[in-house]
């Protein structure tokens, strides 16, 4: 089967004798996910951030895979759209991750109020350390 | 109109779950002060509240341009406004962290 599908690809991706070039597909989906993405990390605590810049990536995969096979098929402009569209649902992820994993540390630690509005985690109550005033900030 | 919005906008602020919860700002906090003030014309109380914003939008106002005429370096300078404008939201909160 996969080789099937590799001799397919190739046979498609000749290029055509005319030489017209081709836009690459969701190039321009996955720079409007990227860049959006940054609002989502600052508008929603960074979960919807998180959840586009995924999307971004997923949908980043197969061009990718194609613009390595055969570069010169596709228009350039695309190509690059594609990968500053990469680049920035990278750094959402990121970001939003790393936002996201310190929120979670945080409330592993007992910090916050979190736990005081979970009225059957009554016991969690004891561990409220107020860590807040540990921090050197 | 725009009076309007904004009195919209004013009446229906998102409070922050992460100030509510941790009791420290997130990387978001003052973005829709700073929105608010921009409408109001308030261009410097908005570059206080929150000085990506402004980056922001004209992250947005390029994108749509460059979706539109698909300039021939577009990709590349949104790329690095897109960086340059985290860059700015990162040291404004470690600067508003500190303080």
């Amino acid at each position: 089967m996969e080789e099937q599908n590799t001799e397919n690809q190739n046979t498609q991706g000749q290029t055509p004798a005319g030489g017209e070039k081709q836009m690459l597909p969701n190039s321009t989906a996955v720079l409007v996910l990227g860049i959006v993405s940054i609002v989502g990390v600052l508008c929603t605590q960074g979960i919807l951030g998180v959840i586009l810049g995924i999307i971004g990536l997923v949908l980043a995969s197969t061009p990718m895979r194609l613009m390595k096979e055969n570069p010169e098929r596709y228009t350039e402009s695309s190509m690059k759209n594609l990968k500053a569209g990469r680049i920035c649902s990278i750094i959402g992820v990121s970001l939003g991750g790393a936002f996201l994993l310190l929120a979670f540390l945080l409330l592993l630690l007992g910090l916050g109020g979190f736990f005081a509005i979970l009225p059957f985690l009554d016991n969690f109550n004891n561990f409220n350390v107020d860590m807040i005033s540990l921090l050197p900030f | 109109m725009l009076e309007l919005v904004i009195q919209w906008l004013e009446s229906h602020l998102q409070p922050c779950v992460y100030k509510q919860m941790l009791g420290f700002e997130c990387l978001g906090c003052g973005f829709q002060r700073a929105l608010i003030a921009l409408l109001k014309g308030n261009i410097w109380e908005s570059m206080v509240l929150y000085p990506g914003l402004i980056p922001m939008i004209a992250l947005f106002g390029f994108l749509i341009i460059h979706l539109i005429f698909n300039f021939k370096n577009g990709a590349l300078i949104l790329r690095y406004l897109f960086i340059a404008d985290i860059t700015i939201i990162i040291i404004n909160y470690i600067i508003k962290i500190i303080h």
